[in-house]
C-alpha cells in the first residue's frame, strides 16, 4: 500500500501533532523541570520537521504537492483470496487461542495460511496436524512454554507410550 | 601459573566438555528459530543448570550463548528473519547476498567472524579484564546517554538513501519504546488504560513482527516475486570466507573492538555493538553506497562485534561483579547460588574456575565452527522448501516465540500490529533498522538524561565538562554534522561548477 511522499508527510504531522497534544497532558513529577511528556515531545517535534520536510521536498521537486494511495495489487483476483486466508491465519491465534487452545488454534492457522498459499488440501491438513502436534510437544512439554489455552498434554503425553509399543 | 593448568584439567574433564556440546547444540537450535533468543534459551536451561557445578554450569552458559547467537544469523541470511535482536543490524545485509547467490559466504563468513570475535572477546576479558572495568565503572548517566545518542545517530547513516524517512523511522521507533511507565516519575504513557500496556511493548514481539510477519505478508501480497527464490549453492561454506575476511580485515579489527569494547559496558549488549559495528564499517568503507545490496564488508565487522561482545560482557561480570548485559546478570545469580562471589576476590580465592570459565569461551567458540558447518548444511535446505510451505511456520514459530518471551497473549496482538507497522513503512521506503535502534536507545536515552539532570540540579553543563561524556559528546556532534556538511561542501562545488 504505496503512499505519495507528501501524504506521508501529512500522516507524520497528524502523529506528531496527537503526540504532542497527549504529551502536554503528561504533567512531570514534583520538584522536576522534565517529566513523562519530555520524550514523547522531542519525538513529537522530530516527526513533524521529517514530514513537513516530506512535502517541501516534493514540492521542491515537483511544484504542487500530489497526495495519493496506491490502490493495492492484492485487492482483486486471486491474491486477495489469498490475503484474506492469510489475515485469518494469522488473527487467529489471539481470537481462538484463550478458547481452543494453541494446539488446534495452531492446526487452523496452518491449514488457512497453507490454503493462502494454494498448498493442497491434504498435505494442508496431514502437515498442520503433525505439525501441532511437534510443536505442542516441544514447546509445551520440553521447554515448558506456559501456552494458554485448554491444555492436551495428555494427547502429547501418549505420544511416547504409543511410539514405545 | 598452577591456576592455569588447574583450570585445563578441570575444563577437559569428559562430563564438562559434554555440558558444553549439549549446550552448543542447544543454542544452535534456539538461536536458529526467529523469536527464541540467547537469553531465553538460558531461562530454559536453568533448572538443568541448578544441579550443575560452577564450572558446567556456566560453560553451559557460554557455550548456549555463543552459538545462538551465531544462529540467529541462519535464519537472517535465508529468510530476512533475524534469529536473534544481535543478528537484526545485518539480516538485510545478509539476505541480500543470499538473494545473489552468496548465502554460504554470507553464513560463512558469519560463522568464521562470529568464531573469531569470541575468541578474541575471550583474549581481551583474560588480558584485560581489569582496566576494561576500571574504564567502564566510570561511566555514569552522563556518559550513557551520549553514548545512546552515538547509536542513534549512526543509526541514521544505516539508511540507505533517504535521510528524512531514515529520521522518521527513529523517532516512530523511540515513540514506541516510550509506551508505557515513564522510567522516572513511573506514570503511565500512551497506554490507553489498558493494563498490558504499563509494562511497555517488550522487544521480541516488536522485532519478530517487524521483520518476520511483514516478510509474509509482502511474500503473499506479491506472489508473483517468489520467481527470484534464493540460489544457495552446494559446496564448501568455508570457500572465500579468508579472502573476504583479509579484504575487509579493518572492518573485521574495528567489529572486535567495537564488540569488546562496548560487551564491557554494563547495559550495552551484543546487538548494540553488532549495530554500531555495521555503521562504523558503512562510515568508514570505501564504498558506502555498496551497504543494504549484499555487501559484505558490514558483515564481517559486525558478525564478529556481537559475539565479541558476549565475551567481553563477562569483563565487569567477574572483575566487578556487575553485569554486562541480561545474560551476565543471569550468570551472577548462578555464581551466587553456586556459592561463588563474583568480584576481585574471586581472582584471589578461585582463579582457577576464573581461568576455566574463559577457556570455556575458546572451546565454545572453536567447536561452533564445525558444529555450524553442520547446521547451516542442514538449514540452507530450507530455501529449497517451497515459500508457501514454509511461511506458515514461521507465523507459528513467531507466535510461540512472541508468547514465550512475554507469557501474555496480549503478545499476539502486538505482534501483529508490529508486522502490519513493518509491512507499511517498508512498501513506503522507510527503513525498519533505525527505528528498530531507537525502540533499543530510546529508554537509556531517556532515563540517563533524566537521571543526569537529576545529578546536575538541572545544569547540562556536566554533559560536556566530564572528559569521556564530552568526548562522545563531541564524537555525536560529528556523526551529525558531518553529512549535513558534506551536503553543503557537495552544493557548493556543484554551483562553481555550473557556473563555470
Amino acid at each position: 500500500m504505496k503512499m505519495s511522499d507528501p501524504l506521508i508527510g501529512v500522516s507524520l504531522i497528524s502523529l506528531g501533532s496527537i503526540i504532542a497534544l497527549n504529551s502536554s497532558r503528561l504533567p512531570p513529577a514534583r520538584h522536576l523541570d522534565y517529566g513523562p511528556g519530555f520524550l514523547p515531545t522531542l519525538v513529537a517535534v522530530g516527526l513533524i520537521i521529517c514530514g513537513s520536510l516530506l512535502i517541501f521536498r516534493n514540492v521542491f521537486e515537483n511544484g504542487i504537492p500530489k497526495f495519493w494511495i496506491e490502490r493495492p495489487s492484492w485487492l482483486s483476483g486471486k491474491v486477495r483470496t489469498s490475503m484474506l486466508l492469510l489475515a485469518i491465519g494469522i488473527a487467529i491465534y489471539p481470537i481462538s487461542m484463550p478458547y481452543i487452545g494453541f494446539f488446534f488454534t495452531t492446526i487452523l492457522s496452518l491449514v488457512a495460511i497453507f490454503r493462502a498459499g494454494n498448498v493442497a488440501w491434504r498435505f494442508s491438513v496431514a502437515t498442520s496436524i503433525f505439525a501441532a502436534l511437534c510443536c505442542q510437544v516441544l514447546f509445551v512439554l520440553i521447554l515448558r512454554v506456559p501456552l494458554p489455552g485448554p491444555s492436551i498434554d495428555w494427547l502429547a503425553n501418549s505420544l511416547p507410550i504409543f511410539l514405545s509399543r | 601459573m598452577d591456576a592455569i593448568f588447574l583450570a585445563a584439567s578441570m575444563l577437559f574433564d569428559p562430563f564438562v566438555l559434554a555440558v558444553i556440546v549439549g549446550s552448543a547444540a542447544i543454542g544452535m537450535v534456539l538461536g536458529a528459530i526467529p523469536g527464541l533468543t540467547a537469553t531465553m534459551g538460558i531461562i530454559l536451561l536453568i533448572p538443568f543448570i541448578f544441579y550443575l557445578d560452577p564450572l558446567p554450569a556456566i560453560a553451559a552458559i557460554v557455550s548456549l550463548t555463543a552459538t545462538a547467537i551465531f544462529a540467529g544469523d541462519i535464519p537472517g541470511a535465508l529468510m530476512r528473519i533475524p534469529g536473534t535482536p544481535a543478528s537484526a543490524a545485518y539480516t538485510d545485509e545478509a539476505y541480500q547476498m543470499s538473494l545473489k547467490g552468496k548465502a554460504e559466504l554470507a553464513l560463512g563468513i558469519s560463522l568464521v567472524t562470529a568464531a573469531c570475535g569470541g575468541m578474541i572477546g575471550a583474549l581481551v576479558l583474560l588480558f584485560a579484564a581489569p582496566p576494561l572495568a576500571d574504564l567502564a565503572l566510570k561511566f555514569s548517566s552522563f556518559e550513557y546517554f551520549w553514548l545512546a545518542c552515538l547509536g542513534l545517530s549512526t543509526s541514521i547513516i544505516l539508511t540507505s538513501s533517504d535521510k528524512v524517512k531514515g529520521f522518521a523511522a527513529v523517532f516512530i521507533g523511540v515513540l514506541i519504546s516510550s509506551v508505557g511507565l515513564d522510567p522516572l516519575s513511573g506514570l503511565p504513557r500512551f497506554t490507553a488504560g489498558s493494563t498490558n500496556l504499563l509494562a511497555g511493548l517488550h522487544l521480541v514481539p516488536v522485532l519478530v513482527g517487524l521483520y518476520a510477519v511483514s516478510e509474509v505478508i509482502r511474500d503473499y501480497e506479491k506472489p508473483e516475486k517468489r520467481g527470484d527464490a534464493l540460489k544457495v549453492e552446494v559446496g564448501n561454506v568455508f570457500y572465500g570466507v579468508g579472502r573476504t575476511i583479509w579484504t575487509y580485515r579493518f572492518s573485521f579489527v574495528q567489529g572486535n573492538l567495537i564488540g569488546s569494547l562496548l560487551g564491557a559496558l554494563p547495559g550495552a549488549g551484543a546487538d548494540i555493538a553488532s549495530w554500531i559495528s555495521y555503521a562504523v564499517s558503512r562510515k568508514l568503507s570505501r564504498n558506502p553506497e555498496k551497504f543494504g545490496t549484499g555487501h559484505p564488508e558490514g558483515l564481517v565487522g559486525a558478525g564478529a562485534a556481537n559475539n565479541s561482545a558476549i565475551s567481553s560482557a563477562y569483563v565487569p561480570t567477574i572483575a566487578f561483579g556487575i553485569p554486562g548485559d541480561s545474560l551476565t546478570a543471569i550468570v551472577i545469580g548462578v555464581l551466587f547460588v553456586k556459592g561463588v562471589n563474583p568480584g576481585p576476590t574471586v581472582f584471589l580465592n578461585q582463579p582457577e574456575l576464573v581461568y576455566a570459565i574463559i577457556f570455556s569461551f575458546f572451546i565454545a567458540n572453536l567447536i561452533m565452527i564445525p558444529m555450524g558447518f553442520f547446521v547451516i548444511k542442514i538449514a540452507k535446505n530450507i530455501v529449497y522448501i517451497p515459500r508457501p510451505v514454509l511461511l506458515p511456520f514461521v507465523i507459528v514459530f513467531a507466535m510461540v516465540g512472541a508468547f514465550a518471551a512475554t507469557n501474555t497473549q496480549f503478545a499476539f496482538i502486538v505482534l501483529i500490529a508490529m508486522g502490519i507497522l513493518g509491512w507499511l513503512m517498508e512498501a513506503n521506503d522507510i527503513p525498519i533498522a533505525p527505528a528498530v535502534l531507537g525502540m533499543i536507545l530510546g529508554p537509556l536515552i531517556e532515563e540517563s538524561f533524566l537521571k543526569s539532570l537529576l545529578i546536575s540540579n538541572g545544569s547540562f553543563l556536566p554533559f560536556l565538562e566530564r572528559p569521556i561524556a564530552g568526548f562522545f559528546g563531541v564524537a555525536t556532534f560529528i556523526v551529525v554534522l558531518a553529512p549535513v556538511i558534506l551536503y553543503l561542501k557537495q552544493s557548493i562545488w556543484r554551483r562553481t561548477v555550473l557556473k563555470e
